[in-house]
């Protein structure tokens, strides 16, 4: 039977804390002990097989199914029912500033709506079809997501070559816009079938992409400036 | 950048807990799931971080890594589980494929089955001590932190634990029998 001692000075050697002359006479120990060897082997194997042990992927729809909604319950919605932060009518105005980004904005938002309300009511013949409308608009987020996030790094980009006075206005503007995505997302994956909810969120991402659209228009300053 | 992510947490933005799903949702995934030992628990596990991670985050100073923090956070929510469990520990003598000596070169698959029944075995702290260290790779430092245990303390937990292992795989001991008297 291995005395527990020698156990453990395996497991230091095996995690390399035995230096020196510690070191040496175990591994002299290890050439003269056929049962401290094969006690050696046996841990080694056990440790080679803990290392490849490797870290299971969590089912696919993890997160959508069971932590966001409970993220999204306690964040208390019901407090924060987002404010889109501009009027329908300015968002319009906004819409013939910008036609083709605006445009299709515009259909995205009609589109998820639409789907949405169709499906609404659910029956168990629907269910599949409504499944399909969720994941449709999910997909139109996607879009809208993947867009923002290349507009926003073109944005970045180019912002050093404005004046602090509009950086500074651009990066508060932004930030006052985020919030409302923020909350407008809230308010979508609490209430996801809810068309408001969905008009809300596509209006928010809307309202960035246009007005990064416009910032992006303004002149930079000359190198001289 | 995590600065950042973890700023866009605290004021409720829930883009930004996804984004650190989708950072750490493996590694917290794998460790909700070898410490409760079936799918159901990891993932009833992995709600309860996120929705404790939400309430805490304001508190989230920046005192100790951010990936430190969140593994303390996860390793205590499964203690806690299993101690509400109290879940049974599973008698590896009635596995008969698991008694006979380690072999030194063990089929890979059949010792992967082997060595997850006797971490499902191992009581608490043993089984979050061996899974950090030598299934995810972190230090005995890192470990020390995130149990709020001494590094010798951890060292012991991980000797110990895989001691109880390699018992088991020799078919001398099931862990089973020692975990139930620790916590």
């Amino acid at each position: 039977m291995a005395d527990q001692r020698d156990e453990i000075l395996i497991q230091r050697y095996l995690l390399g804390e035995l230096e020196g002359s510690e070191r040496e006479d175990f591994e002299r120990r290890l050439e003269s002990e056929e049962a401290l060897a094969c006690l050696l082997d046996s841990y080694r194997s056990l440790c080679d097989g803990l290392h490849l042990l490797e870290d299971p992927e969590p089912p696919a729809d993890l997160w959508a199914r069971r932590i966001r909604p409970a993220i999204a319950e306690q964040l208390d919605i019901a407090g924060e029912r987002p404010n889109a932060g501009f009027s329908f009518l300015e968002a319009l105005r906004l819409q013939f500033l910008k036609p083709a980004v605006v445009v299709a904005a515009f259909v995205v938002v009609i589109v998820g709506i639409t789907l949405l309300l169709q499906y609404q009511i659910v029956s168990p013949v629907q269910e599949d079809r409504y499944e399909k409308a969720i994941s449709n608009i999910q997909k139109l987020r996607d879009q809208f997501l993947a867009e923002l996030d290349t507009l926003t790094f073109e944005m970045e980009k180019r912002k050093p070559m404005l004046s602090s006075e509009l950086r500074k206005v651009y990066d508060q503007t932004l930030k006052d816009i985020d919030e409302s995505i923020a909350k407008a997302e809230r308010f979508y994956f609490a209430y996801p079938n809810d068309s408001d909810a969905v008009q809300f969120l596509f209006a928010a991402y809307e309202k960035k992409v246009e007005f990064i659209e416009q910032f992006k228009q303004i002149e930079p300053l000359s190198p001289e400036a | 950048m995590e600065e950042k992510l973890i700023e866009r947490c605290k004021n409720g933005d829930l883009r930004a807990f996804e984004d650190l799903y989708k950072q750490y949702g493996r590694k917290l995934y794998g460790l909700c799931l070898r410490m409760s030992g079936n799918e159901a628990d990891a993932e009833e596990l992995m709600q309860e971080v996120f929705v404790i991670l939400l309430s805490k985050i304001k508190s989230f100073r920046g005192d100790a890594r951010f990936s430190t923090w969140l593994y303390r956070i996860t390793v205590n929510t499964c203690i806690s589980h299993l101690r509400k469990k109290k879940i049974k520990q599973v008698s590896l003598e009635d596995e008969p494929e698991t008694s006979g000596a380690l072999s030194v070169e063990p089929a890979p698959m059949a010792q992967h089955e082997t060595l997850k029944h006797g971490i499902a075995g191992l009581p608490a702290g043993y089984r979050a001590a061996v899974i950090m260290h030598d299934v995810q790779g972190l230090n005995h430092n890192e470990i020390a932190e995130i149990m709020g245990i001494s590094v010798g303390a951890s060292k012991s937990q991980l000797f110990k634990a895989r001691r109880k292992l390699r018992d088991y795989l020799n078919g001398t001991l099931p862990p089973g029998a020692e975990g139930r008297s620790q916590r």
